[in-house]
């Protein structure tokens, strides 16, 4: 890499670092540490959340994925317009009138202090390893690209998140947003302009798109309702929205970023703006993903996109690779000699041309992607503990090949910028989650804010050292974006169903919803273990093969904790009074 | 609780006009992926 690239990276990275600690270096409350000052207007309300919600990975797995399956993961965010209007209409007003810290203030307010603690507890357990894994997984890729060694590059993103979050606290994490956000987007716009520019000259804007289309790449709305396909209309627009609603409306360190507006009004204004950018976002992303695609028609792709488990090829494993290389370039030039007849087929409006040299194009295509196959099958045999899915590196690969000195510097801020964005909410919110609902709620209700203010600091650091222990031993999982959405799945449906029967059931009252959390999460494990292991249930002699993907416990702990607490109710009906209402 | 949204008369405003703009993105989507497939 480049000097230059180095230097505008670094220099990125570093100078927003610094600029979130000058900005904040004078914070002195505790309050505006962990909550901020109530003065964001709805533009950095709606920065900050979306910021919050990039990550590194977006930045490095989507490209990728729209490079080899088209760009039809745009789907998966159709209900998210949806969920951000239920939560204007039903959720914020009740944390805004209650001028709460945290999402789970409001829930004590609602069912007592078990269920607040016990929700809380929860939500640090899922978010504190979920963030352990965000810095693991961009480093597995960034440090293979820098050239640093894996734990290097994990210390790297910590450390820039801790210097900045543990001085400034919120206002810290939000005023970084905006910049990190505004980096994401100028490096996205330079990606898809830079990648377009790198087509032919013949190549127009509607070609690439008519060529990506007959590849099956420009797959973005599918009407049709199957249950095994992951990516449709109808998962996207109720799966979607129901993630959407509970991430968004339960998870401390998006809830904090619409808590800290100045009013009411700003902070729904700012979940619109989420609601109006997130499907563009996504679309222009996965766009650039599918110009990759169509530059490697007209260029020859590396035969697999991650070089590191190449050059770890050596005798005659490197020979055989080789060989697949030149039947690969043989492949390559026969499919781009299709892909122009194609092409003029297409702009002379010759249909039967067109299927033709379409068909040429697929078959030839579908050798390449065995070819492709042959040297992962080869890099599994010859080099240990391979990982050989390349989709990760295909966007980053080319960057590294084919961008300009600069943009090369400024795409790598890029995706640090997201893994730094994400990270330091997640930091914020577990610290924040850890004095109010768990620290100054059961042990130091009554102190000076100056102690309120260490233990906030301190938290943020123990924090960050918990999420590192947690990326240090990430290695241990095998796929870690499994990890995260499995640990997730576990707790985020009891979560969830808390705040719906804080809602939608004003009969439920704290204990019920209590016992029903805890037994639903214990069910939710036992489900989950018999699952995993494929253990039969044995009930009395009753054999009951359980066997749930673990994408549905979500569902399963929410309706089960709101099942079981309308039942307890209904049952030993209890006089406390509901205070909110 | 009183709360108005800047220059429109009412929130279901704003959501409607949230809910039709991504209306008509996903209706575009549809368009492209048909025209292009």
């Amino acid at each position: 890499m480049n000097w230059i690239d180095w230097l505008v990276m670094l220099a990125t990275l570093i100078g927003i670092a610094a600029y979130g600690i000058w900005r904040t270096r004078h914070i002195r409350s505790s309050e505006t540490h962990m909550r901020g000052s109530d003065d964001l207007n709805w533009m950095v309300i709606g920065f900050n959340i979306m910021a919050t919600q990039a990550s590194a990975v977006t930045f490095l797995s989507l490209p990728g994925q729209a490079y080899e399956d088209g760009m039809r993961f745009v789907q998966f965010y159709f209900g998210l317009p949806l969920a951000m209007i239920f939560l204007s209409i039903f959720v914020i007003p009740y944390y805004y009138k209650l001028k709460i810290y945290t999402a789970y203030e409001y829930l004590e307010k609602r069912f007592g202090v078990n269920t607040r603690v016990f929700t809380a507890l929860l939500f640090l357990i899922q978010r504190g390893f979920s963030t352990g894994l965000s810095f693991f997984a961009p480093s597995i890729v960034m440090s293979q690209l820098l050239g640093w060694s894996l734990n290097f590059t994990i210390l790297f993103i910590a450390g820039l998140i801790l210097a900045y979050t543990y001085v400034g606290g919120y206002k810290a994490v939000s005023y970084t947003q905006t910049l990190q956000f505004s980096v994401i987007w100028l490096g996205l716009f330079m990606a898809a302009g830079i990648v377009f520019f790198q087509l032919p000259s013949d190549v127009h804007f509607s070609d690439a798109f008519s060529i990506a289309g007959k590849m099956g790449k420009v797959n973005l709305v599918d009407f049709e309702f199957d249950l095994s396909n992951r990516y449709n209309f109808w998962s996207g627009i109720i799966g979607g929205a129901f993630l959407a609603i509970s991430y968004f409306g339960t998870d401390q360190s998006q809830v904090a970023r619409y808590l800290g507006g100045k009013s009411l009004s700003e902070g729904r204004l700012g979940l619109m703006l989420n609601a109006m950018i997130k499907v563009p976002m996504q679309f222009l992303i996965l766009g650039v993903g599918v110009l990759v695609f169509v530059f490697y028609l007209f260029n020859q792709a590396p035969l697999h996109f991650n070089a590191n488990n190449v050059s770890r090829l050596s005798g005659s494993a490197a020979e055989q690779y080789q060989v697949l290389e030149t039947q690969q370039k043989v492949v390559f030039e026969q499919r781009r000699t299709a892909v122009d007849q194609m092409m003029q087929a297409m702009r002379s409006g010759d249909d039967q041309g067109t299927a033709l040299a379409q068909a040429e194009v697929e078959t030839l295509h579908r050798t390449e992607l065995q070819l492709r196959e042959d040297a992962k099958a080869l890099i599994k045999d010859h080099v240990p503990n391979a990982a050989t899915k390349d989709t990760d590196y295909v966007f980053i690969s080319y960057v590294l090949k084919y961008m300009p000195i600069g943009v090369i510097g400024l795409l790598l801020a890029m995706i640090l910028a997201a893994a730094c964005s994400s990270g330091a909410s997640a930091i914020n919110a577990l610290a924040t989650t850890t004095v109010i609902d768990i620290y100054q709620r059961l042990y130091k209700p009554e102190a000076s804010d100056r102690h309120y203010l260490r233990m906030s600091k301190f938290f943020v650091a123990a924090w960050c050292l918990i999420s590192l222990a947690f990326a240090f031993s990430a290695q241990l999982f095998d796929n870690l974006i499994q990890a995260v959405n499995i640990i997730g799945s576990i707790f985020y449906g009891v979560i969830l169903g808390v705040f719906l029967a804080a809602f939608f059931q004003p009969k439920v009252k704290g204990q019920a919803v209590f016992i029903a959390a805890i037994l639903t999460q214990i069910i939710v494990i036992v489900v989950y273990v018999l699952s995993e292991y494929k253990i039969d249930l044995n009930l009395f002699g009753w054999v009951i093969p359980v066997r749930v993907a673990y994408l549905w416990l979500n569902l399963i702990g929410c309706l089960l904790v709101m099942g079981i607490a309308g039942l307890l109710q209904g049952i030993f009906p209890e006089k406390d009074k509901v205070i909110v209402e | 609780m009183l709360d108005r949204p800047p220059f429109f008369k009412s929130w279901n405003q704003v959501y409607f006009l949230v809910f039709l703009f991504n209306a008509i993105l996903i209706a575009l989507f549809y368009l492209l992926t048909r025209l292009f497939a």
